[in-house]
């Protein structure tokens, strides 16, 4: 199993957010996670990835079978761990390039000369349709929401993790926007093989894509488990969970 | 003609406050220097071999090095002159009077050397410029660009003693119509030297002044800059960053003003403090009647690494005309964002990368505003080094090339 999340509890902001969460992903799996605002979506994305504000007070995290409840951050990275933030920050000042570079020196052995990352990144640009200067920019200064969320998939291709956590990639993306995000996503999967938890309020981006499990969530719990078929149920019913 | 001494004794007993400073919050807020009565020359073998280490380091050749007595021009972009020399030249003309502020007094009756700089014609000039100190230094910069000139200056100041010492340096700035002038400065010097850096210039239509000064150095450091945007069309864009750790002081006080219609200010100061340095950022704006569409802005930004460092940021503005004005100020300080660490973490950074990024990122927004390369990488690379090893002072062995500027 590539995560294991067993009977996880946790506070975030002096708040008891998460109560008995369990969850296991495969490798190459594709697991949905939806359930109304408020109900420890984001929490459980955070406590994944090692938040410093999400206290976890009972239960674990297993990765490839190890316990990171405790391990710094960015030792979850170099596992293989990647999120892709709801409101990922601005930082005026970090060129994206250099960024990019000392993530991918973090998380990689791998040598690759400039040119070749220069191209990767161009091709990655390219495929998402962010525009070229940007890259040129510093780290999501200035970017539109739209752009943002590019730019995050764009460092997701760069650094080829094992997990991804996708926290509403869709989330203020136009139409044509959540077709490319969501393609790039699969074809990022298909690439690397990496598992995916992707969180979302809209069924729209999982009309490209194929998901096999589907998570519902609420109050801290997860509450509801099924196949796609279960999208169009909460589609066409809501999540019914005064049941 | 006042002889030597009677300039000396005038420019000491004459003086008074900037305009700004009748305000009690800048009384309150304001540090003391310790200026030396004295100018030191240095021993000439000794600046050489100091000049040759940071020529080396920064691969930079100089246009001119400056130590006490013993400035010495190569070349003739830089003219090394006398009061003498002057004295016809500033004849009523001199824009920092010793009446304007007693740190121009100082500077004045004590500066032995003044490196003139005329540009003229098109070309884009560029000049090198290296402060050296021992124990005391007063020298003034006086930049003459010609109508449609264009010149860049780069100064470098460092100091390899350890003892109490002063470097005060004032400058001059005669921009005529069309004119592009850039001044940076770095300011390296070691721990027990005092800094004084005064500015003031005459800016004409249709010129753009930037002038970029980065305290990474000294004691207690003093600026005082005084800018007119007095040309209709004009542009004067001024940027400093201080970067303090252990017990350094910053006192940084600029003043900006619109006079002209549709001239261009603004005032970008920052500060990053480790250890229980210190910072003030004073900057003020005037917008003056009769600025029919102009531009006034003041951003003060700062980052405290340590609970023990303070900065105290007072931005200041007054408005005489307010129709058909843009005028805007603001200040910030705080800790590193723990949301942004956590960000860098998350994509493999540790912690300390983290932070550093974060730091590098924060300085390299002033720097970026060097249109000089060369300045802007020797400048990182010297705040670098200070941000992982903790020296500064002097200029050797930089090895960091300034990659991670970002426009």
């Amino acid at each position: 199993m590539l995560l294991e999340i067993n009977n996880l509890h946790a506070d975030a902001e002096q708040r008891n957010v998460l109560k008995g969460v369990n969850l296991k992903i495969g490798k190459n799996e594709l697991h949905v996670l939806m359930g109304p605002n408020g109900s420890g979506k984001t929490t459980l994305a955070k406590s994944i990835m090692g938040h410093p504000n999400v206290k976890i007070t009972e239960g674990s995290i297993l990765f490839n079978g190890e316990k990171i409840n405790e391990m710094p951050v960015n030792e979850r990275a170099r596992l293989g761990i990647f999120l892709q933030f709801q409101n990922p920050v601005e930082i005026e000042g970090l060129g994206i390039v250099n960024f990019l570079n000392s993530a991918r020196g973090a998380l990689s052995k791998e040598k690759i000369s400039y040119k070749e990352f220069m191209g990767e990144i161009k091709k990655n640009g390219e495929s998402l349709k962010l525009r070229e200067d940007l890259i040129g920019r510093s780290l999501n200064y200035g970017f539109s929401g739209g752009e943002k969320k590019k730019m995050e998939i764009l460092q997701m291709s760069m650094l080829g993790p094992k997990l991804a956590i996708l926290d509403e990639p869709d989330s203020g993306l136009d139409i044509d926007a959540v077709k490319i995000v969501a393609e790039n996503i699969n074809h990022i999967r298909e690439r690397t093989g990496m598992s995916i938890l992707l969180i979302t309020h809209y069924s729209r981006i999982l009309s490209y894509m194929d998901p096999q499990f589907i998570h519902v969530m609420a109050n801290g719990k997860i509450v509801r488990e099924g196949g796609k078929e279960l999208i169009t149920e909460i589609e066409k019913e809501g999540y019914k969970l005064d049941e | 003609m006042l002889s030597r001494e009677e300039f000396v004794k005038d420019a000491l007993s004459n003086y008074s406050e900037l305009p700004q400073e009748s305000n009690p919050l800048y009384k309150k807020y304001s540090m003391e220097v310790s200026l030396p009565e004295s100018n030191h020359a240095k021993d000439s073998k000794e600046l050489e071999r100091i000049s040759r280490q940071v020529s080396e380091s920064t691969k930079i050749k100089f246009d001119a090095i400056v130590s006490g007595e013993a400035s010495k021009s190569n070349g003739d972009l830089v003219k090394v002159a006398k009061w003498e020399d002057l004295y016809a030249h500033f004849d009523g003309k001199k824009l920092f009077k010793s009446s304007d502020d007693k740190l121009a007094a100082y500077v004045n009756a004590y500066s032995r050397d003044f490196l003139v700089i005329n540009a003229e014609g098109k070309e884009d000039k560029r000049v090198n410029l290296l402060f050296l100190n021992s124990e005391s230094l007063a020298v003034q910069v006086i930049i003459n660009a010609a109508a449609g000139s264009k010149v860049n200056v780069f100064e470098i100041f460092v100091s390899e003693s350890e003892k109490k010492g002063a470097v005060a340096v004032l400058h001059e700035i005669n921009a005529a119509d069309g004119s592009e002038v850039e001044i940076n400065a770095l300011h390296n010097e070691g721990r027990e030297t005092d800094v004084v850096n005064l500015y003031k210039a005459d800016v004409g239509n249709s010129t753009k002044l930037r002038a970029n000064f980065v305290y990474n150095g000294g004691h207690v450091t003093k600026s005082r800059g005084i800018v007119d945007s007095s040309g209709t069309e004009s542009i004067v864009d001024i940027n400093e960053i201080a970067f303090g750790n252990g017990s350094q002081r910053f006192d940084l006080s600029n003043s900006i003003s619109n006079t002209r219609p549709r001239s261009h200010a603004q005032l970008n100061s920052g500060a990053v403090l480790d250890g229980n340095s210190q910072c003030m950022l004073k900057g003020f704006a005037k917008v003056e009647k009769g600025t029919k569409g102009c531009f006034s802005r003041i951003t003060e930004r700062g980052i405290l690494l340590s609970p023990d460092a303070h900065i105290d940021a007072l931005p200041d503005m007054s408005i005489d005309y307010s129709n058909e004005v843009k005028a805007t100020h603001s200040a910030a300080t705080s800790p590193i964002d723990k949301e942004a660490l956590f960000y860098l973490q998350s994509r493999g950074l540790e912690e300390a990368q983290a932070k550093k990024a974060f730091i590098i990122a924060f300085i390299s927004k002033y720097l970026s505003n060097m249109a000089n390369g060369a300045a802007s990488e020797v400048a990182m690379d010297v705040m670098l080094q200070k941000l992982e090893r903790g020296t500064f002072g002097i200029i050797s062995d930089l090895d960091a090339k300034g990659v991670w500027i970002s426009k």
